[in-house]
């Protein structure tokens, strides 16, 4: 019952903004909920304003929802959807375990609601769904698990996804491991390498391995393989030389695990791409 | 290349001589430390004073300075906040969104720009972009998805990119300008306020082979993992969000490490988080740890100890010291022996602080004043610092260093938080507030680095988030948010001159002289994460966005 007579409120508070976007129906419920509650309506009259103010002190943090509810690592409030009853539980009590703190020990009951009435402006029409995913992501099993932490591994330098992109994570550079048969992924050390090449540069800059990711008659682009991190680099056509054949072997980019470890990330890719 | 003149310059030697002179007077590092006729690296010199040698703009003939030229970006996104290069009488500037302009440092006309493909998925630092490095012939640029760009110096091509690692996965990305040391370009990354372990890394400048990358927290096994219990130690921040400085003759690259994460909350780090909050020297050819010194152990304020560090020789207690000063966000100023580490003082520069009740003459905090989960908590000064990142400027002419200064508080809330990897960890909310029984205010105050000493100060109309130029006609350069490039008497803060630019200030001034004139040049245009929170905290209209620059000078003829 409280809570029916608090979203009653707030929502008279709203009334001139959400007119323009309610139907005859709801506008009706709300000049009820007005006339019902007019003193308080009156009482509160700028909610949305001083919400807006409060907003700005306590929820613009950039880190959070940002100065116009778009920014940062919070959702995004612009248009956003949310019930009225659910934004002030949300606000007040916080979602344990996230970013979304608690309100009810800084804000007065009151101010909760003038913020929730700033929130009812931003409120948009509902999104269309994100298009689901071809395949929903399966769960990861353990192991799985323990074989992607290996190849995301940021406490390495040059881990997979250095080389890798997989499943939203990772740098593009070699062969798109999303779409290989599982049986290729045996042993790592032992992967073929069949499109490095080897680079030439006609300066006094000895030749190295590399990726060739654009050749026209202007200018070669490859990712050099020398180092841990691949390095897109940019040579005029006549500054180097391609050569089809190379020394380089993948186990030079799987060194810093050990051979158990490259099983168990094999074992993630089976998993990943099986069936 | 970084004291060359220009054949231009040799028609002004005497002039050269005279200043010389005069800085030898005062300071014997006073050459390393000013800028000459270019304005080489992001604190003008490797020392980090933001201090020009010329002094063509004095006191007695500032009155006259009027625009030169303007050069539009059009990139308006998160103001301008770059310190612009000027290396050979060309000026290199970037924006937010990692566009490069090479601009006639004499005319402003355009010479070449890039524009990187920034990627769609930018981490919760957003775009912001403070600045290139130019050396070996290239100009380095990193970007807000985490890319070090080198750029061709005269045609603006791009010749390598190095993913330095993916933003969606650390959450991470680079905002600072990098730094060329010797054959090589360093750069930190941002991430402290995320589930992120920070590191420097070096490349090879001709290449972008990675030569090296110093984690600021050790792994298992390393000396100084010890202080993190647990797993804290693979997110627990330490980012090296700002450019660090180098001091050639002690062959020691220098860096400010940043908070640990969770900002506020230690729950899962009881420790002293080593080397979180603390000023590292490396060895620049190896990357190894010289020496370290924490300013604060177990930070739980979110007190980075990443700005900018100036290289200054200075006379305490008697003996010169090759010192570096630390105006800090902590509303500290640290000074420490370069050569050692070794603390020398501490002074606090801001008049609200109570997070600490001082310091001890060994270094120690005093009365630690720490956020409580449950409690809401005003502590000073604001996570925004008694000073944001914008930097502060020393003059060996009068010895003093000038500090843009934030007096602001904040309300403290601690929570408990999961670390996901490259997700925000911030362990805590903060609300800005004024200071308990004290005005919200900021000013531009110079003090003596060694006591501390107020000398003077001059309120802003609201606050100050762009950086200190310090010149040697003895005059100090800063803009505020209403708009106004403004200038000062070093020695007595009184205000000489200022202009409407139109736009808001968060960028930082720099001087430079081609063909004998001086130029004065300001970036303008509102921003940041920080300028974000302009509303919150002041009345009045909200600073104006934009991206000019706005180049002073003399005008032309008998001066």
């Amino acid at each position: 019952m409280i809570r029916v007579a608090r979203s009653a409120r707030i929502l008279a508070r709203c009334t001139t903004r959400i007119r323009a976007r309610c139907s005859t129906g709801i506008l009706a419920c709300v000049a009820f909920a007005c006339i019902a509650f007019l003193p308080s309506a009156q009482a509160q009259d700028g909610a949305a304003e001083r919400g807006a103010q409060l907003y700005r002190q306590n929820c613009a943090v950039p880190y959070c929802h940002g100065p116009d509810g778009t920014a940062g690592r919070a959702p995004r409030l612009i248009g956003h959807n949310y019930s009225l009853n659910g934004m002030f539980k949300v606000i007040s009590w916080g979602i344990p375990g996230t970013g979304m703190p608690e309100f009810t020990s800084r804000l007065k009951t009151r101010e909760i609601d003038d913020l929730v009435a700033f929130l009812m402006t931003l409120r948009g029409t509902p999104a269309a769904p994100p298009t689901a995913p071809a395949v929903p992501p399966r769960a990861l099993t353990a192991d799985a698990k323990a074989g992607r932490a290996l190849f995301f591994d940021a406490t390495r330098t040059g881990a997979c996804g250095t080389c890798h992109e997989l499943d939203g994570w990772g740098v593009p550079v070699g062969p798109d491991l999303s779409v290989l048969p599982a049986e290729r992924f045996a042993d790592l050390r032992e992967v073929m390498a069949r499109r490095v090449v080897t680079v030439r540069p006609k300066s006094a800059e000895a030749p190295f391995p590399a990726l060739v990711l654009e050749r026209t008659e202007a200018q070669v682009r490859v990712y050099d393989l020398t180092g841990p991190l691949p390095v897109l680099r940019t040579f005029a056509a006549s500054q180097v030389a391609l050569d089809a054949a190379s020394s380089w072997r993948h186990e030079q980019a799987t060194r810093i695990y050990a051979n158990g470890e490259l099983e168990t990330i094999a074992r993630y890719l089976r998993w990943r791409n099986g069936k | 290349m970084w004291h060359r003149h220009s054949h231009v310059a040799r028609a002004f030697l005497p002039v050269l001589v005279y200043l010389a002179g005069l800085c030898f007077a005062l300071t014997l590092s006073a050459q390393t430390g000013a800028s000459g006729n270019d304005w080489p690296a992001y604190g003008g010199t490797y020392a980090a004073w933001r201090y020009s040698g010329l002094d063509q703009v004095n006191r007695t003939n500032v009155q006259k300075l009027a625009p030169a030229w303007v050069f539009q970006t059009g990139d308006y996104e998160n103001g301008l906040q770059a310190t612009p290069i000027v290396s050979g009488g060309v000026l290199y500037l970037s924006t937010s969104n990692a566009w490069v302009f090479a601009l006639d440092g004499a005319t402003g006309r355009l010479l070449w720009e890039y524009h990187f493909p920034l990627s769609k998925s930018i981490p919760l630092y957003g775009k912001q972009n403070r600045g290139v490095a130019v050396g070996r012939g290239l100009v380095f640029l990193g970007t807000a998805d985490d890319h070090l760009v080198a750029l061709d110096q005269r045609t603006g091509e791009e010749v390598w990119r190095v993913n330095v690692e993916d933003s969606r996965q650390c959450g991470c990305n680079i905002t600072g300008a990098p730094l060329v040391v010797k054959d090589m370009v360093i750069t930190g990354v941002t991430g402290g306020d995320s589930a992120h372990r920070g590191y420097l890394t070096a490349f090879d400048a001709a290449t972008g082979r990675m030569r090296w990358r110093f984690h600021t927290i050790p792994a298992p096994g390393e000396k100084g993992h010890e202080t993190w219990p647990g797993e804290s130690w693979r997110y627990g921040g330490g980012a090296t969000w700002m450019t660090g400085s180098f001091d050639p003759d002690l062959n020691l690259l220098y860096w400010g490490v940043g908070n640990a994460a969770a900002d506020l909350n230690a729950s899962l780090r009881r420790g002293d988080n080593l080397y979180t909050d603390s000023i590292i020297a490396l060895d620049p050819d190896t990357g190894k740890l010289k020496w370290h010194y924490q300013e604060i152990p177990q930070d739980v304020w979110d007190y980075d100890a990443s700005y900018e560090l100036l290289l200054v020789d200075l006379p305490v207690e008697g003996r010169t010291r090759k010192a570096l000063v630390h105006v800090a966000k902590s509303g500290f100023t640290w000074v420490l022996d370069r050569t050692t580490g070794e603390f020398l003082t501490a002074w606090p520069f801001v008049k609200n602080y109570n997070w600490i009740t001082g310091i001890a003459r060994d270094g120690k905090l005093l009365g630690r004043n720490e956020p409580e989960a449950g409690k809401v908590k005003l502590l000073c000064p604001s996570t925004i610092g008694g000073k944001s990142w914008n930097q502060a400027s020393y003059s060996p002419r009068t010895g003093w260093v000038y500090v843009p200064v934030l007096e602001i508080c904040s309300d403290l809330i601690v929570r408990d938080e999961d670390p996901q990897e490259g997700r925000g960890f911030t362990g805590g909310n903060w609300v800005m507030k004024p200071p308990p029984g004290a005005k919200q205010e900021s000013y531009l105050a110079a003090f003596d680095p060694v006591s501390g000493k107020r000398q003077w100060s001059v309120p802003a109309t609201t606050w100050l988030l762009a950086s200190v130029l310090s010149t040697a006609g003895d005059l100090i350069f800063s803009g505020d948010p209403e708009g106004n490039f403004f200038v000062l008497d070093a020695r007595t803060g009184e205000r000489l001159w200022s202009f409407p630019t139109g736009a808001g200030h968060r960028g930082s001034a720099i001087a430079y002289s081609i063909g004998g004139r001086q130029y004065i040049a300001t970036p303008t245009g509102w921003g940041s994460l920080i300028g974000q929170a302009h509303a919150a905290l002041w009345p009045g209209p909200v600073p104006r966005g934009g991206s000019a620059l706005f180049v002073f000078a003399l005008p032309e003829g008998p001066r």
